[in-house]
């Protein structure tokens, strides 16, 4: 192949990569709003935390958090959702393992981890963030949800 | 299993490496008269890829140059990363960098199948390296969503 239509070749590699890149960064961490009326019931997770089952929903707002082992920005996420647990009152966090609960992953249909699902204070899931989410969309969810 | 913890840019660092190794690889592999080097370049990547998925980002050799010459001159990591997702992400790029070796042992003739395994190497280290997207997550949940591994 002469040397201009390989370069151009290789150009275009690295520019579709680019596209692909810019398009999957502009999608993640951000809020989509839900309004298809689903409420999670609490009991089907089997969800626990510091060792303990999750037996109440947040007062106000719950933060549902799927992760997996193989995912690196997950624990980021955690570390991140259980500071505004800490800061917030009425607020739970629950991070769960998708490995362990493939069943979950399938009916929540989680393609990529982290995926967290903020619920109300009734269960129904009111936004659906893919990708780890900065901390002033959490907060701009949060808001409307306390101020509702 | 104890929970290692590397710095999260040695292994962005290699992917750096990696994805220009790979565009060295499309160029030469796109010529006829250059295809054997290309061929020797993924056996190359294939065995580094090995080392990585097998010892970990630590060991290989990318990694090993990252410790010994990058990381001196970066201030200490804002937070370290569990080590298995980009261990999991060089098991991916072994089985990729296998299959595109296969294609250019068996000649010119399967050069296409060279391509675009070396293309699709590529395109996981571009995203790892410069939008820091984790491919190898994906793959894993969607294998272990479709119950094709085992968790």
């Amino acid at each position: 192949m002469p040397l201009d239509q390989r370069i151009l070749v290789l150009v275009g590699l690295v520019l579709l990569a680019s596209i692909v890149g810019l398009w999957l960064s502009s999608k993640s961490g951000k809020a989509r709003q839900i309004n298809n009326g689903e409420q999670i019931q609490l009991s089907n997770l089997g969800a626990t935390k510091n060792g303990k089952p999750v037996v109440k929903l947040g007062e106000k707002v719950t933060l549902l958090q799927f992760s997996s082992d193989f995912c690196s920005s997950c624990k980021q996420t955690s570390v991140l959702l259980e500071n505004i647990e800490k800061a917030n009152e009425g607020l739970l966090h629950i991070d769960l393992d998708i490995a362990e609960r493939l069943d979950l992953a399938k009916t929540f249909n989680i393609l990529t981890t982290p995926t967290t699902l903020i619920l109300d204070s009734k269960g129904s899931v009111v936004s659906r963030i893919v990708g780890a989410p900065k901390l002033a969309t959490i907060e701009a969810e949060i808001e409307k949800l306390v101020n509702k | 299993m104890t929970q290692s913890k590397i710095d999260p840019r040695g292994p962005r660092f290699g992917a750096s490496i990696t994805s220009v190794l790979m565009l060295v690889v499309l160029y030469l592999a796109l010529d006829a008269s250059t295809y054997q080097v290309a061929v020797w370049l993924i056996a190359i990547n294939t065995a580094f890829f090995a080392i990585g998925a097998s010892l970990g980002n630590a060991k290989h050799p990318y990694g090993l140059i990252f410790k010994g010459l990058i990381r001196p001159l970066l201030q200490a990591p804002k937070e370290l990363e569990d080590a298995r997702p980009p261990k999991f992400a060089q098991l991916i790029g072994f089985v990729l960098s296998s299959l595109a070796l296969v294609f250019g042992l068996l000649g010119p003739d399967f050069q296409i199948g060279l391509i675009i395994c070396a293309s699709g190497i590529f395109f996981a280290a571009f995203l790892n390296a410069v939008f820091k997207y984790c491919v190898g997550c994906q793959i894993w949940l969607a294998l272990a969503r479709s119950s094709l591994i085992k968790v």
